[in-house]
């Protein structure tokens, strides 16, 4: 058998195929909107990593010690989110941003121990690394009671610790971001040449309050990023069902009543979500279920769409996402894609 | 953005087509194939200031292709089980034989791990040498030649070598 011979039965394989799309350009387009629309959420986790880079400037919020704890390298930047709830502290260390919290949920993929969270550990400590350029998978360490560090590659309950896949190109402007107390997020650009530009979103992280202003971000780039949201970006949104995205649940976890984590296949979770979309139908039902769910939708490539975390674990429903902020009802919508992904 | 930057809705409505017949032999599946391609146009709108008109925006969409499929190696789609079994294939007389065989092309393809599957198109189907496939998948020349010979290996596992030779010797 030639080269030439096995040409010709590749390119046999798709001489004839004519693609689906009518009007390419629309459809690259409308992916280029939620691409954008994600960076904006993203563009939190982005703001620390472009400080390891580019960036000349950073805001600090005053007041904050400056110190690191011990075995974290790195500069302070962002208030303790202790001090005005309970979350997370953000370091910028050599190798990425650091993002440390109590114990989330973690979900740990084939081949990767589960992370015990016994009344031992209940300080456990997260730390969520995003160092790589181009890569949403980050790497997280487990920090037990007695010290013990036990590396894990997880998935965020929160959406701040994705690192953006955006080239950040010669700087021309300066982004000021400030996350308020109520979970507000106001985005204050300077272009290089003098205007300025503000958006505010509904953020999915509340209770965390922030300013990270940085240089070196493409001034273009950055108006992109605070294009108004579409109507379905508000406090309530919807699934990006029917679009061209090919769906799934990529991973699903619960966080049991003993504390520990396991992966869950798709259809415990669509009864799940069944149940909660019933609770959530009656005034005033908080019934406490210790489970949380967390869905990584990915489209057809693989590439990551969104992030759903359900979290029941306070006695009250939460479900957020990465998807543009705001919260996420388990919707029928919801429903049928998990179930659907279940069924695949 | 309802029309983009210059020239790339242009570039985009012309290239298209090759773009997704590249994409469906680097992904073995025409959604997502489209797909591949999709998300490559979206990389290279964001560097389109660098790539028009002075720049090769085709070769850098492939590129884009090439490494997003490369990169699929580490992320496990779990929306489609594999089939053990190939379809029944085409007779040689079959009005269809054409179609059949690029269905079963794709499934052969499809059941290459994604690192053999780009090899192999970029060896066979776009001439790449070794050399070159290692430099733009960022792999050794040696990783290269091992995965373009077990592709070929499973391809004539699965007869299709055979098939195509048959009907090329039918046809002239």
């Amino acid at each position: 058998m030639t080269d030439d011979q096995i040409h010709d039965l590749l390119d046999r394989a798709v001489r004839e195929h004519q693609p689906r799309a009518d009007a390419p350009w629309r459809s690259v387009a409308r992916r280029a909107r939620r691409r954008r629309r994600r960076n904006v959420v993203l563009a939190a986790a982005g703001t620390l990593v472009v400080a390891l880079g580019v960036t000349t400037a950073i805001g600090v919020v005053p007041g904050v010690s400056p110190v690191a704890p011990a075995g974290v390298g790195g500069t302070r930047l962002l208030m303790s989110e202790r001090e005005v709830g309970n979350g997370s502290t953000v370091y910028i260390a050599p190798e990425g941003a650091i993002i440390l919290w109590d114990s989330p949920l973690v979900v740990t993929p084939d081949g990767w121990s589960d992370v015990p969270r016994d009344s031992a550990a209940r300080n456990v400590r997260t730390s969520y690394e995003c160092p790589e350029r181009g890569n949403v998978v980050y790497r997280a360490t487990v920090t037990l009671a007695d010290g013990t560090l036990i590396p894990c590659i997880g998935v965020s309950p929160t959406p701040y610790v994705w690192h953006r896949e955006a080239e950040i190109p010669n700087a021309s402007a300066i982004l000021e971001q400030t996350i308020l107390p109520d979970g507000t997020v106001r985005w204050l650009i300077t272009l290089a040449d003098g205007p300025r530009g503000e958006a505010t979103y509904a953020a999915v992280f509340p209770g965390l309050g922030q300013v990270a202003v940085s240089r070196g971000l493409d001034g273009d780039e950055l108006l992109e990023m605070v294009d108004p949201p579409a109507a379905t970006d508000g406090p309530d949104f919807a699934v990006p069902v029917g679009e061209d995205f090919r769906v799934a649940v990529q991973q699903v976890a619960v966080q049991q009543e003993d504390a520990r984590v396991r992966n869950l296949p798709a259809d415990g979770a669509v009864e799940f979500l069944t149940v909660l979309r019933q609770q959530s139908a009656s005034v005033g039902s908080c019934d406490a279920d210790p489970r949380s769910y967390q869905f990584a939708l990915t489209d057809r490539v693989g590439t990551s769409v969104a992030f759903f975390t359900l979290s029941n674990v306070d006695g009250c429903l939460s479900l957020v996402s990465s998807f543009g902020g705001g919260r996420l009802l388990p919707t029928a919508e919801l429903i049928s894609l998990v179930r659907g992904a279940a069924a695949g | 953005m309802q029309d983009g930057p210059s020239g790339f809705s242009g570039f985009v409505s012309s290239r298209y087509p090759a773009l997704v017949r590249y994409g469906v032999l680097l992904t073995g599946d025409r959604g997502h194939g489209e797909d591949l391609v999709q998300s490559a146009l979206v990389k290279t709108l964001g560097t389109w200031g660098r790539l028009y008109p002075e720049g090769q925006p085709e070769a850098y969409t492939r590129t884009v292709m090439e490494r997003m499929a490369w990169r699929m190696v580490r992320r496990r789609w779990r929306g489609e089980i594999p089939t053990a079994d190939l379809p029944e294939r085409a007779q040689a007389q079959d009005v269809y034989a054409d179609r059949d065989l690029a269905d079963v092309v794709l499934d052969a393809l499809r059941r290459l791990p994604p690192s053999q599957r780009v090899v192999l198109v970029l060896r066979y189907w776009a001439g790449l040498s070794e050399a070159e496939i290692a430099s733009r998948l960022g792999c050794s020349a040696g990783t290269v030649k091992s995965r373009a010979s077990r592709a070929v290996a499973f391809l004539r596992q699965t007869n299709l070598l055979v098939d195509v030779e048959r009907t090329g010797t039918e046809r002239a």
